[in-house]
């Protein structure tokens, strides 16, 4: 049942996607059928592909820099009183800049090449991260401190045998957060300035009218997506069998 | 073995507790009652160096406490369990911040005596409420401490789990006598456990009134002779709440 209610519910709005395309007569040029869609994917199957291997590296690998750069800061803004009140508002208003008005500036920097693409997804990823973390370590719940606390535990033993793991479901939901955003951060970056990417071809077939390719890249992206969001799922289910009552999202 | 001279407590405006004067010997069991905020659990954090007392002393083994000490552990109304780790590394918890080395033949032990064994390698939260207080009993005991604290242990468990769980202390007690300060708001509990019970009023929380209970263990509940100086405990809380 977990698999099939959504394959179905798939099926159902592919369904109706094309069924309007016939009815109403939709030129393929502004809707594409299902069909034509998939007609555009076969017609550059491996060029296609590899144009989602990139951006799929791109999300990938800032997203694995946002987990590395964020969570230790996380932590030592939840350790110190005086970095917190020194970075957090820096990092609030960091992430209050829209990324699509950064993301010229980082082409321009960086430029068209892959390292540009990976400092939007950390640009994107990273404030989820912080905030997951930082806020599920300042979670937890007081009997425990105390228990640690009377047993005069040192705070490195409070921190890495009570706070990081009481945290850890709650990190998740800020990675599972982050990795979605990551493949969109790839895409403004390969939008504003890129030769290769899903999103390059997205912009390419945009200024060619070729309304299926711009689909059928779109559906690749989605495809990414998915798999990111539930491969967390599962490291998650696998690597936090006690952490059940937060495993609604 | 506890020594608490003209303690004191405030929190701001609010007296917490004033003019406590109590001394519990080595192998004593104190069950203290008092109606809710007079500051059962402030006493308890107290005697476990949680908390400053704002004026007076408190000693436990001749020594003025500052700081938690490892030979005093502390037990909640919660069970509190760590719920990552399994039932044997939440009972080897204390050992291991502790720095006491390899405690799992007595952990073993331990969760013999409550009736867990087998369940070593189990998850908090597959266990039943009584099952993981048992565990926090475990937990509380690895460390062989000295002094046990209490806060409210049982009460949020049905009264049948409630009922095993305080005559398995009571064997507990009566096996490897300690000293115990117990927090309870059930006058049953107190009855069969204590050696004695300080009644505390309320705002300041000071004591209204010791209790010596001298009948003969192992007690049982039901036990008519409970009854009688449950009767008068009643009496007592009736004073402190009017
Ligand atoms: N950390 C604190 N900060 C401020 N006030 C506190 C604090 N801890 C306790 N108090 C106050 O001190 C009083 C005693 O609280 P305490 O928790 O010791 O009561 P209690 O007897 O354990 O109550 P209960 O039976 O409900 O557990 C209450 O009025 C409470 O509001
Ligand atoms: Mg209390």
């Amino acid at each position: 049942m977990r698999i099939a209610l959504p394959v179905l519910g798939m099926l159902v709005i592919v369904g109706l996607w094309w069924l309007a395309t016939i009815v109403f007569g939709i030129e393929p040029f502004l809707v594409p059928s299902p069909a034509d869609v998939v007609a555009s994917f076969l017609e550059l199957p491996g060029y296609l592909l590899e144009q989602t291997l990139i951006t799929l590296w791109e999300a990938v690998s800032g997203f694995g820099l946002s987990v590395a750069i964020g969570v230790p800061l996380a932590l030592l803004i939840v350790g110190s009183q005086v970095l917190e009140r020194m970075f957090y508002p820096l990092l609030v208003a960091l992430n209050a800049v829209p990324k699509v008005a950064i993301a010229p500036i980082v082409v321009v920097w960086f430029g068209f090449g892959i390292s540009s693409k990976v400092l939007m997804v950390v640009l994107v990823c990273i404030f989820p991260i912080v905030v997951s973390t930082a806020s599920g370590m300042k979670s937890t719940p007081r009997d425990l401190v105390e228990l640690f606390r009377s047993l005069d535990a040192s705070r490195t033993h409070e921190f890495f045998k009570l706070r990081l793991w009481h945290a850890l479901p709650q990190i998740f939901v800020g990675l599972k957060l982050a990795v979605t955003l990551a493949v969109i951060g790839a895409v403004i970056g390969e939008f504003v300035g890129a030769r290769a990417g899903l999103g390059y071809v997205i912009s390419t077939s945009g200024a060619s009218a070729d309304t299926s390719l711009a689909f059928a890249a779109m559906a690749l992206l989605a495809i990414i997506s998915v798999a990111l969001f539930y491969g967390l799922t599962f490291a998650e289910r696998k690597l936090l069998p006690w952490a059940e009552e937060h495993r609604d999202f | 073995m506890i020594s608490l001279q003209r303690v004191a407590r405030t929190f701001g405006p609010v007296h917490a507790l004033a003019g406590i004067d109590l001394e519990v010997g080595e192998h004593e069991f104190v069950a203290v009652i008092g109606r809710s905020g007079c500051g059962k659990s402030t006493l308890l954090r107290l005697i476990a160096g949680l908390l400053a007392p704002t004026s007076g002393r408190i000693l436990v083994a001749g020594q003025e406490v500052t700081r938690p000490r490892r030979d005093v552990s502390l037990m909640f109304q919660r069970p509190a369990l760590l719920p990552w780790r399994s039932v044997l590394a939440n009972v080897l918890l204390p050992a291991e911040v502790l720095g006491l080395g390899d405690h799992r033949v007595r952990a073993h032990e331990l969760l013999d005596l409550v009736g867990l064994a087998g369940f070593e390698k189990r998850l908090p939260h597959e266990l039943s409420g009584g099952m993981q207080q048992r565990v926090s009993l475990c937990r509380s005991l690895i460390q062989s401490p000295r002094v046990m604290l209490m806060d409210e242990p049982f009460s949020a468990l049905d009264a049948i789990t409630r009922t095993e769980l305080s005559e398995e202390l009571q064997r507990i007690q009566l096996e490897h006598p300690r000293a115990v300060v117990f927090v309870t708001h059930s006058i049953d509990e107190a009855v069969l456990l204590a050696d004695r019970i300080v009644v505390l009023s309320p705002r300041p929380g000071r004591i209204h009134e010791i209790v010596d209970v001298t009948l003969p263990r192992p007690r049982a509940l039901g036990q008519v002779e409970l009854d009688e100086v449950s009767r008068s405990l009643r009496g007592l809380l009736g004073e402190v709440t009017a």
